[in-house]
């Protein structure tokens, strides 16, 4: 179950029709907002747990959005946006959003979604020392990484990235950000990277060839599953 | 076919050269009486030499004015006429004038003299003035080939097409002195004649054959020349002269270079024409494609949020909600198909009138069959109808009318409130049909209502509305104009908010079997 406050952006009068009372039977409290300045208005006004954001509102470029509930809250924000263009959701993710659902979508995928949002941003209120997911153990305190209680050595640059998808757990890092937090420059050679997760694979995963921590997202980043 | 500009520049053109073609005819030696000039002026001196030897008393006298003779014919008809007058002249100065009168015979001495000077005399004469006026037509000729391709390239330069290439031809100068000039360009590797050629088969195969062989053929039903352009051949000019009429090799072929290369600027024009046309078709396509990819999504989102919700949590929805949620994946499957319709319809009107077929319907029928759909998916809405006195009938497309007036009454019913009521008229005025959709609703801005027609064009709203595809009223617009009607929107209505929008159709007319 979670509970919680959630602030549904959305123009489309039947898709708000149908979350609404879903997400009141998940024993969440819902907002409605239909346009980009009565959600910007909400998010100061109601101080919800999570945004769902559709992009193409009515009012205002959805990306605007984003940057404008960002200069204030750290609220978790999921882009639902039936554009699937690659450059929309790198966009989106770079401005601040935390997490993309494409339309169409189901409802136990958004739910879940929504979950790992609002696990993430209490875990990181509480400024957690030490992460953990399934086999995966990070101290962030002493830089200790474990597999199956096994420590495992990682070069500076692979704790480095590994770092910044734990801290991010869940979550789609873009290229962009991983970049910046290796190798201190969001223009580096994305080639680079490719090749450190592939060498952070090789150290955390069961099986490389078939990554079930460190997962790729085409086109946009990677996400370290939860 | 033939743009005012491009005649213009023709016309204007054609003035000047029809003097210049004139004297081009006389220069090339069909000028009638050129043969005689010569004679008469030569007989004239003669005769003037003659009878006033008496009175100028010498034979020197005399022989000047037939020297000033000799250096006119040289001057009016060039240099071998007046090279065979300086001949005859000696012969008659010989007979008439020198000493002894009326015989060829010469005596001795001084008597000697005065012919051989007086034949001299009269040659080189004849032999420089004939030289400088043969001179001067040969420029003069030039010249005027020069100005006359001068015009023909200005000429060809306003044509916009190949066909206009083939009219221009008629204005040059062979092409009014009668020759025929038939254009040909390649398809499918061969001759391809501008203009019917009818039972000309010859002329066809002597343009191919200039096509794979030499650049210049001349055969006895006329000369080929290929046309080439600056990077291939890009086709063929057969020439066909009147008769014997002769007209400067040199300036045809000159005349073909120039022909080739506005056949070729032709040829670009119109290929660049068909890329803007199909960089057009791109953009709409892809506009189409964005569009359509969104709006499919949209009821998609819908249908699978609700159906994976009852399966997700069926047993802890109440009975209100589950009903609710069904009945959302009902009317969204509706919207999927009237989406899908419009893209149907949309890709008809596209290609053009081939597919639209007209039958004669009544307007009260497809009005009760789009209005009985409607009720069904009008959200409290009321739909009245105040149908026609008599049975209105046009001619239309039955799947389109439908769709456009469906068009028009979802817009009707998107855009106003619950409860509201939505008022279809059909009426008859001066042989046309009207049908007028008017709602209660929100409205529609004044600067935007001429852009509503416009595909993909939404009216940006400030309050919740569901968004339609953009392309309702663009269909309705395309339906009523491929049957001749029109389309036109009120709004606000006066005294009140609301829209109405009003279909023109004509009424069909029984003609007599």
């Amino acid at each position: 179950m979670m509970a919680g406050h959630v602030l549904l952006v959305d123009d489309e009068p039947a898709l708000v029709s149908v979350l609404e009372p879903v997400l009141k039977a998940e024993g969440c409290k819902v907002t409605v907002a239909i346009d980009g300045n009565a959600a910007i208005s909400s998010v100061i006004a109601g101080d919800p747990d999570v945004v769902l954001l559709d992009l193409g509102l009515p009012d205002m470029d959805g990306k605007a959005v984003i940057q404008t509930i960002r200069d204030s809250s750290q609220v978790p924000i999921i882009v639902i946006s039936a554009r699937h263009q690659e450059s929309e959701k790198i966009a989106a993710l770079d401005e601040g959003a935390d997490d993309y659902v494409n339309k169409p979508f189901e409802i136990g995928e958004l739910m879940a979604r929504i979950r790992a949002a609002v696990r993430r941003a209490k875990a990181s209120e509480e400024a957690v020392a030490v992460f953990e997911a399934g086999p995966l153990k990070v101290d962030f305190t002493t830089r200790q990484v474990e597999v199956m209680g096994e420590p495992v050595k990682l070069s500076p640059k692979e704790y480095l990235l590994l770092h910044a998808l734990a801290r991010n757990a869940g979550k789609v890092v873009t290229h962009k950000r991983l970049l910046a937090a290796g190798w201190g420059s969001e223009g580096a050679d994305s080639q680079y990277l490719r090749v450190y997760i592939g060498l952070l694979r090789q150290k955390v995963e069961a099986d490389p060839s078939y990554p079930e921590l460190v997962i790729t997202e085409p086109g946009l980043g990677y996400r370290l599953k939860v | 076919m033939w743009p005012e500009k491009a005649s213009d520049g023709v016309g204007m053109g054609s003035m000047a050269q029809k003097g210049r073609s004139y004297r081009l005819w006389q220069m090339l030696g069909h000028g009638a009486g050129s043969s005689w000039q010569p004679i008469l002026i030569l007989g004239g001196t003669a005769v003037l030499a003659i009878f006033l030897q008496p009175i100028l008393q010498g034979e020197v006298s005399s022989g000047l004015i037939f020297v000033l003779g000799i250096t006119i014919v040289g001057a009016t008809s060039g240099l071998v006429p007046s090279l065979i007058c300086a001949l005859a002249a000696s012969a008659v100065f010989n007979f008439f004038l020198a000493d002894p009168v009326l015989t060829f015979r010469m005596n001795t001495g001084n008597d000697l003299a005065p012919p051989i000077i007086f034949t001299l005399c009269a040659f080189v004469s004849g032999l420089l003035s004939g030289r400088l006026r043969d001179k001067t037509s040969q420029l003069g000729k030039t010249n005027l080939q020069l100005e006359s391709l001068l015009d023909t390239s200005r000429m060809l330069q306003a044509a916009p097409d190949i066909p206009a290439i083939q009219e221009v031809l008629k204005e040059t100068v062979p092409g009014r002195l009668g020759f025929s000039l038939w254009l040909f360009t390649i398809g499918d590797g061969r001759a391809r004649a501008v203009e019917q050629l009818a039972d000309r088969q010859d002329l066809r195969e002597l343009a191919d054959s200039t096509l794979s062989g030499e650049a210049v053929i001349r055969d006895e039903i006329g000369v080929a020349y290929r046309l080439d352009g600056s990077r291939s051949c890009v086709g063929a000019l057969v020439i066909q002269g009147p008769g014997d009429a002769q007209v400067d090799p040199a300036f045809l072929e000159a005349l073909a270079s120039l022909v080739g290369l506005a056949v070729e600027r032709a040829q670009f024009a119109s290929a660049i024409a068909e890329a803007e046309a199909n960089l057009r078709a791109e953009g709409f396509k892809s506009a189409l494609l964005s569009s359509v990819s969104h709006d499919l999504r949209t009821p998609l989102t819908t249908i699978s949020a609700s159906a994976s919700s009852l399966i997700d949590y069926g047993t802890r929805l109440d009975d209100g909600t589950s009903r609710k949620l069904l009945r959302g994946i009902v009317d969204e499957c509706d919207r999927l198909n009237r989406i899908t319709a419009n893209l149907l319809e949309l890709s008809r009107l596209q290609s053009g009138g081939a597919s639209l077929t007209g039958q004669v319907l009544s307007v009260s029928d497809v009005v009760r069959t789009v209005v009985q759909r409607a009720r069904e998916r009008a959200n409290g809405h009321e739909i009245r109808v105040s149908p026609p006195g008599q049975d209105v009938l046009v001619m239309a497309d039955t799947a389109l009318f439908e769709l456009a007036l469906t068009n028009v009454i979802q817009n009707a019913i998107q855009y106003s409130e619950p409860g509201t009521t939505i008022q279809i008229d059909a009426r008859t005025r001066d042989g046309t049909c009207l049908l007028t959709v008017t709602d209660e609703g929100c409205g529609i801005p004044i600067g935007e209502q001429d852009r509503v027609f416009d595909r993909f064009y939404r009216v940006k709203r400030d309050h919740s509305s569901p968004q339609g595809s953009g392309l309702g009223l663009a269909i309705a617009k395309g339906f009523v104009e491929a049957f001749n009607g029109s389309i036109e929107l009120t709004s606000p209505i006066a005294g009140r908010a609301g829209t109405s929008v009003t279909i023109w159709l004509p009424l069909f007319r029984e003609t007599a079997p």
